[in-house]
């Protein structure tokens, strides 16, 4: 019971990932009514618990790395910080990323233990955070060129390309939501790892390691988010911030998920090291500013740099730095209250 | 399975390809028994050309259902919003082809306006420019869904049958005005109102291909 409490914060974390991100993958496709919300809500909550419990491991371990923590109250109070930074700074109307929230969370917990933070591990994950967007924006790129030359130089009917297109709708939304579960999940769930020690367990048919079931559990809380409240940001985003064609909506969402997928396959990665690559870093990627970036991709191709919002690229810019800060700060801050008030 | 989304999986496109492309191919037949029925009315053959009005009066008949389930089965089965209100608008428009041509010849048989032999090739070949004009219509519209950078070679057709029409009928009324074959003014005005008329034919298909053209634009990637 103890250990639900402390965990709690992550499933808050949880929530708003669902509540939040669930649009970027069905955003289009629901506000524009071409599928519906439940049909979507379904495909969400199958698509990012299966890749939470089965993909999961890999960015959460990258994200470990960084710093281990050990206690789960202090697992608590990383995720409680956050969770706080990324509510706050939602809802004062700055780009907030959980991934750069949850990172600046584990420095504070660097600084306020006085651990060492190993430098290279940072500078690879604050790399993530620039070349995933930009990433996400040459995929976007290039399946916009793709797509456009099918599509433009077929015979395909216009109501079976409508078909196709509403398929792949759904099949893209699948893999972006098995991308977002494996890649996010280390977000929700990544800092108490270290921190909860449960046995393994057989859930019918299949086996599930102590972090597995964690993942299953923040994999749950993702879906409730999803169910309970992305609806309403769905149907924002479908009519008012991004109007995408659904072609576009389609290439977004596929180019989103490959990044997230990217960064978060570790058979992807042995792949890489096998043939003499450099390992792809396993981290928690922007899932919100690879969409953005796969956006201006699409945008550069239609109508060159006039189409890129400079402002937007700012303000992301100034989340990169105001979220770690913000959030390394409040935990510092909460760290020393429940060493100095609570555990004394 | 139902709702939105599952759709994918069941055939519901192929049922409304097929009425529309039933349905496209009522208004080709609706223009051809035009042209049919303007020669009969020309050269004098009254049963053949009731016959025409009968045809071309159930082929209205039909296409009004045929439009009404390709709407609703539009709105709810089917498309892209974008595309659905495009092919929905378009719909609407080609319908006004139908109407138009059952009117005209309805008017016709009404008002049984004398057309005299020396005015005979000139309205006739009206016609057969004006039937045209649909005729390409009908391929600009087949080429949106299915060969879209074949629209505007179409559409230029279109265009180009409704300025030969438009100045077979200067020319024309030009020549009723002037000839001494056709003397009472009354005839001559009602001569000109059936050349007005024939020639409308051809404007509505030019206005719909204008349309069709922003929907093809919209629809290129």
């Amino acid at each position: 019971m103890t250990g639900l409490l402390f965990l709690s914060s992550g499933l808050f974390m949880g929530w708003s990932l669902g509540a939040n991100d669930a649009a970027n993958i069905f955003g289009t496709a629901v506000g524009t009514k071409m599928v519906k919300f439940r049909t979507a809500a379904i495909i969400c909550c199958l698509f990012i618990t299966f890749g939470a419990v089965f993909g999961g491991s890999g960015a959460s371990h990258g994200l470990g790395s960084l710093g281990v923590v050990d206690q789960l109250s202090g697992a608590f109070i990383l995720s409680l910080s956050a969770a706080v930074t990324v509510l706050w700074m939602t809802r004062s109307g700055l780009p907030v990323s959980t991934s750069q929230a949850i990172v600046g969370a584990i420095l504070g917990w660097n600084f306020f233990t006085g651990k060492s933070t190993d430098i290279r591990v940072l500078t690879n994950i604050v790399g993530t955070w620039v070349y995933g967007p930009i990433l996400a924006g040459v995929f976007a790129a290039l399946l916009f060129l793709l797509v456009r030359r099918m599509v433009n130089s077929s015979t395909i009917h216009l109501l079976l390309l409508d078909r196709y297109t509403r398929g792949g709708l759904l099949i893209a939304g699948a893999f972006g939501a098995f991308a977002l579960g494996a890649n996010n999940i280390a977000n929700v769930m990544g800092v108490f790892i270290q921190a909860i020690d449960l046995p393994a367990r057989q859930f019918f048919f299949i086996s599930l390691s102590g972090e597995q079931q964690l993942f299953l559990l923040g994999g749950l809380a993702i879906s409730v988010g999803v169910v309970t409240y992305s609806k309403r940001v769905m149907m924002t985003v479908g009519n008012n911030l991004f109007k995408l064609s659904p072609v576009s909506a389609f290439v977004v969402v596929l180019a989103t998920a490959l990044v997230l997928f990217l960064f978060s396959s570790t058979v992807l990665s042995d792949f890489f090291i096998s043939v003499g690559l450099p390992a792809i870093p396993l981290i928690p990627v922007s899932q919100s500013q690879a969409c953005v970036g796969a956006v201006l991709g699409i945008g550069l191709i239609k109508g060159g740099w006039r189409n890129i919002n400079y402002r937007l690229l700012g303000k992301i810019s100034i989340g990169w730095i105001t979220t770690p800060i913000v959030s390394a700060l409040l935990s510092y801050i909460l760290l020393f209250f429940m060493q100095n008030i609570f555990l004394r | 399975m139902k709702g939105k989304g599952w759709e994918v999986f069941t055939n519901k496109s192929k049922e409304l390809m097929e009425d529309i492309e039933r349905y496209l191919e009522q208004i080709t037949a609706a223009s051809l028994h035009f042209g049919e029925a303007m020669k009969d009315y020309l050269q004098g053959r009254q049963s053949s050309f009731n016959e025409r009005i009968q045809k071309v009066t159930e082929i209205e008949r039909k296409g009004d259902q045929d439009l009404k389930d390709i709407k609703y089965k539009l709105y709810a089965f089917m498309l892209i919003p974008d595309t659905r209100g495009d092919v929905y608008m378009l719909m609407d428009d080609l319908d006004d082809i139908l109407d138009f041509i059952k009117r005209l010849l309805l008017e016709l048989s009404m008002e049984t306006p004398d057309l005299p032999d020396c005015i005979r090739e000139e309205l006739l070949l009206m016609c057969e420019y004006s039937t045209k004009a649909v005729e390409s219509l009908m391929l600009a519209v087949r080429a949106l869904f299915s060969h879209t950078k074949a629209v505007e070679e179409h559409v230029y057709r279109v265009v180009f049958y409704e300025k030969e029409v438009d100045a077979l009928e200067e020319a024309l009324v030009r020549k009723v005005f002037q000839s001494s074959e056709i003397p009472n003014l009354a005839n001559r005005m009602q001569i000109r109102d059936v050349c007005a008329r024939i020639a409308s034919l051809s404007d509505i298909s030019e206005d719909i291909s204008k349309n069709l053209l922003v929907y093809a634009v919209k629809r290129m990637v």
